[in-house]
């Protein structure tokens, strides 16, 4: 059955609900763009392999106490072998099972970052951008010029280093550094829509501010903010597994990727497997979601 | 083309920025750790010393005269003294920055001319194997981090395949008087050309492993941004005059295809500055990175808030470059539309 | 007239890929243009007239277009089977084509006098490697002739610097920098207030009649062609229903949709608001199999959905495809 005959079944079946209808007919349309792509399903398949992973960690790995605090020098340094899949660190732990419950860490951190970052950015996007030219654009945009002015991995690294290292202070540094890009993006998609005639029109008829912010500028500016954020998963989990890198992130005993790509590195080249697959991890983990956000743009991009 | 008030503008634009900037590290240097010097020093020195610490931080005054102190003695480049290397930090950043900025803006050259050429070919080419080879390595370069690369890098050329130097700036057997801090410079201009070409191949790998991710990704948005131009009515219409199509890919289609690259870019800098942190520390390198992370890892507060002023003025002045260049490109942007609607 | 014919386009079809399979834009265009010929296009926005032009210069958009059958005979060559250096010959000395935005045809990052200059550097009709001076001079030249105020001005400005009718007229300008045989006009001047239209027109009109330049004037308005051309085709959804020339069009149109866009036309002479053609242009996915007017079309024969009618010659110089002219 090809494309033009599901549809046609798609359009045949939901015929008599009005509503239900449009919406089946698109996301049946987005999915065709989607999948045009089969690096974007690839990503797709990715991410949700990560996803499911992280999700089960405790229940499908094969050594979940050595997420934990555990040793055993008994078995450490042992290389990939059917025992220990992807070998075992200086302690003894098993790579692998880590590995996974690294990913836990490295998907808390972009979720919680993002649904933060969003938001705010987003929110302070549209008031600058609805206030185009007044003193709360000024006031907004400056200071998120001024998060912008500094690389953002540096700005991560000193909030993150002033703090205790654990997790959460690193995700309060990566979320302070993160809104801003939200925001001029924003901004600008809300600044020329402001004087769209459709927004005028609203104003004209009485419609309250909030009414004209959120119900005729924000749909509009979705379609960037959603590939941004499917492309910023990716960033987000490079900057955590930089900071974890030099030391500022989930601390041991708890896996984080980065964190052992650095302990790993330690030994090479003799024991090369502590720090090769925590790297190739993050490479398909980062690359899933690289993928995945590039889909999600050409879909967006091609269903206008 | 006005470019002198658009200069302008973004200067006194970048002043105002760089103000902000320096309020918030110092609220992140001083306010943020509770009680800095003690954070610095750790919770098992003495009473004494701590207070000591306090003294010399100013930390007894209230935090609007902190600013200010902080404020003008970062004007005059005192950053105060760096409690670990014990020097000035003002003396500790003149030593690292350049080699900093020489890894940095090496890197720059290699993502601007292999990023565009690459777009170019796979624009050229594309949906056939060149193009979707390229396709393939732009997510890869996305996906990797340019601390793994690093590694990776070490990996191949330090154990199974050394034909490049792997650490720091030089081999030992070489002291090149500094005169720009540009070691690469200072050789030639000392007219040493071994020691240029052993500087100069120690740079290749470290400025290699930061912008190989982004050469792809430039790739990426010069292809995209050119086919888009490729399908508009300018192109076709050069076309129907009968323009040769070399001259229309090389001239009419690069121009403004370039602008949303070199637009990218500016933005790219601030990634490379950032991982050049990483990179440093991978491949030895003694920049102002490697510098700065230490003296995070260590509390050292003088040394935290020097480097990042510095880094970060360093990044707007470059961010400025950017868009003067940019602005160059696309003559909108200066000059304001005389007679049109 | 019996000049020699310059242009002649045989059953072209055009189709553009999309999601789903194919538009089938162009479905059996005939079209014939004499030396020094003026010829109108005239049909609604959408039914595929800027195509037709493009592909005569094998300008399409690349990738996406596919010419399964057709000719387009030009001085008795047929285009479509052109080597790339007879095509830029083409281009640049025979044939020019003027855009309907003219905002979109010029490149925006470069300054008028590249644009022009490089049109008349890279044309055939003038020796290799013209010298500099003279470029200068043949573009401030072509400026000129298209009556553009302070033209070594112009030549260092930006388009965007320049109203839309001055933009317009660069278009031209560019077009007719070096000799032609043969214009091809896409609405010029609809972007534009009604008044600069008309200058615009004229200035065609002139140019062509001063060289001896055949032009196909492509226009949704029946009025500007029945004005500025000797001969009118009349297109619909990608086929030519009707041609004939201007006066004969208007005294005795026969096609059904002829006739319902002259009854469209609102009389000075009163008669009030007026009747309209119900409906609008068939998909292009799924067209109608047969006439592809046939859906709209309010008389009806059986046959009209089977076949697409082909051109038929109902007196001289007057060709119609419609089953229902017999008699």
């Amino acid at each position: 059955m090809d494309i033009k005959e599901f549809r046609i079944a798609t359009i045949k079946k939901s015929q008599k609900e009005g509503k239900l209808y449009r919406f089946w007919d698109k996301i049946s349309r987005y999915w065709y763009h989607f999948s045009r792509n089969k690096l974007s399903v690839l990503g797709m398949l990715i991410v949700g392999l990560v996803i499911v992973l992280a999700i089960l960690a405790p229940y499908i790995t094969p050594y979940p106490k050595h997420a934990g605090p555990f040793v055993d020098f008994v078995n450490s340094n042992q290389s990939p072998s059917v025992k220990y899949w992807l070998g075992t660190d200086e302690i003894g732990r098993d790579i692998l099972t880590r590995i996974i419950f690294a990913f836990r860490g490295a998907l808390i951190m972009s979720i919680v970052v993002l649904a933060i970052a969003v938001p705010v950015g987003t929110l302070l996007g549209l008031l600058a951008g609805f206030y185009y030219k007044k003193i709360i654009d000024t006031i907004i945009m400056r200071i998120s010029d001024v998060f912008l002015s500094i690389p953002s991995l540096v700005l991560a690294l000193s909030i993150a280093a002033v703090l205790k290292p654990n997790l959460m202070n690193a995700m309060i540094a990566v979320t302070v550094m993160w809104w801003p890009w939200y925001t001029r993006l924003v901004y600008g998609m809300a600044s020329s829509i402001r004087n769209e005639y459709f927004v005028i029109a609203a104003d004209l008829t009485g419609a309250s501010k909030f009414h004209i912010i959120f119900r005729e500028i924000l749909p509009n500016c979705l379609s960037p903010v959603f590939t941004k954020m499917a492309l910023d998963v990716g960033w987000v989990l490079i900057i955590s597994a930089s900071l974890s890198f030099v030391g500022l992130g989930e601390q041991q005993p708890t896996p984080s990727l980065g964190q052992m790509v650095a302990n790993g590195s330690r030994y090479l080249p003799e024991l090369w497997w502590m720090c090769v697959f925590p790297a190739l991890a993050i490479i398909i983990t980062i690359l899933g979601f690289n993928l995945l956000g590039d889909g999600i743009r050409d879909m967006l991009q091609s269903s206008r | 083309m006005k470019l002198g008030p658009f200069i302008l503008r973004r200067l006194l634009l970048t002043i105002f920025v760089l103000i902000g900037l320096s309020m918030i590290i110092f609220i992140i240097a001083r306010v943020v750790p509770g009680d800095p010097a003690r954070l610095a020093l750790g919770p098992t020195a003495p009473e004494e010393v701590v207070e000591q610490l306090r003294q010399e931080l100013y930390l007894d005054k209230s935090l609007p005269v902190q600013y200010w102190i902080f404020l003008t003695n970062a004007l005059h480049g005192e950053f105060g003294r760096s409690l670990v290397s014990r020097r000035l930090v003002s003396e500790d950043i003149k030593q690292y920055l350049p080699a900093t900025l020489e890894l940095v803006f090496f890197s720059a050259i290699l993502t601007v001319f292999f990023g565009i050429l690459l777009g170019t070919i796979a624009a050229k080419n594309k949906d056939n194997w060149v193009d979707n080879l390229i396709r393939v390595f732009s997510y890869m370069g996305v996906s990797m981090p340019s601390f793994v690369i690093a590694i990776f890098f070490i990996l191949i050329f330090g154990y199974a395949w050394p034909i490049l130097p792997v650490l720091s700036r030089s081999s030992s057997q070489f002291h090149i008087s500094r005169i720009t801090g540009f070691m690469v410079f200072d050789s030639l201009l000392a007219g040493n050309l071994n020691a240029a070409w052993d500087a100069f191949t120690h740079l290749i790998l470290p400025a290699a492993a930061l912008s190989l991710g982004k050469i792809f990704q430039e790739a990426r948005i010069t292809r995209s941004s050119m086919l888009d131009n490729l399908n508009k009515d300018f192109i076709s219409s050069e076309r129907g005059y009968g323009i040769p199509e070399m001259v229309i890919m090389f001239k009419y289609l690069l121009k403004p295809s370039l602008i949303p690259t070199v637009s990218l870019m500016g933005m790219d800098i601030a990634a490379t500055i950032g991982s050049a942190f990483l990179v440093e520390l991978i491949f030895n390198w003694p920049g102002l990175s490697r510098y700065g992370i230490n003296a995070m890892l260590l509390k050292d507060l003088n040394a935290i808030m020097g480097t990042v002023m510095i880094i970060g003025i360093t990044f707007t002045f470059t961010n400025i470059i950017v868009d003067v260049i940019v602005a160059f490109l696309d003559p909108r942007i200066t000059l304001v539309g005389a007679g049109g609607e | 007239m019996n000049n020699k014919i310059l242009l002649e386009i045989k059953d072209l079809h055009v189709w553009y890929r999309v999601y789903g399979g194919y538009l089938k834009v162009l479905n059996g265009i005939y079209l014939m243009v004499r030396e020094g010929e003026r010829v109108g296009l005239v049909g609604e926005a959408g039914c595929g007239k800027t195509t037709t032009m493009k592909s005569i210069l094998q300008i399409l958009p690349p990738g996406d277009f596919h010419i399964p059958q057709g000719q387009i005979f030009y001085k008795g060559q047929d285009v479509l089977k052109m080597s790339f250096k007879e095509l830029q010959r083409l281009r640049s000395r025979e044939i020019a084509m003027i855009f309907q935005d003219p905002t979109a045809a010029l490149n925006p990052v470069f300054i008028i006098g590249t644009q022009i200059g490089d049109v008349i550097k890279y044309s055939s009709a003038f020796e290799e490697n013209v010298h500099q001076e003279k470029i200068k001079t043949l573009s401030t030249k072509a400026l000129k002739e298209v009556s553009l105020p302070d033209p070594e001005r112009m030549l260092i400005n930006y388009p965007f610097q320049l109203s839309g009718g001055m933009r317009q007229r660069v278009c031209i300008a560019m077009a007719i920098s070096s000799p032609r045989n043969l214009l091809l006009a896409d609405e010029p001047g609809t972007s534009l207030d009604v008044t600069i239209q008309d200058q615009i027109h004229r200035l065609l009109n002139e140019l062509v009649e001063k060289r001896n330049t055949a032009i196909i004037l492509i226009t949704h308005s029946l009025g500007v062609a029945r004005e500025m051309t000797d001969r009118i085709y009349v297109m619909y959804a990608g086929t030519i229903i009707e041609t004939a020339t201007a006066e004969v069009l208007f005294k005795n149109p026969v096609h059904p949709y002829t006739k319902g866009l002259l009854a469209s036309i609102p009389k000075i002479s009163g008669g009030g608001i007026a009747k309209g053609i119900s409906g609008k242009l068939p998909s292009y996915l799924n067209p109608p199999s047969g006439c592809r007017f046939q859906p709209r079309c309010e008389q009806e024969s059986p046959i009209c959905s089977e076949e697409p009618p082909q051109l038929l010659e109902i007196e001289k110089d007057h060709l119609v495809a419609c089953y229902l002219t017999k008699g």
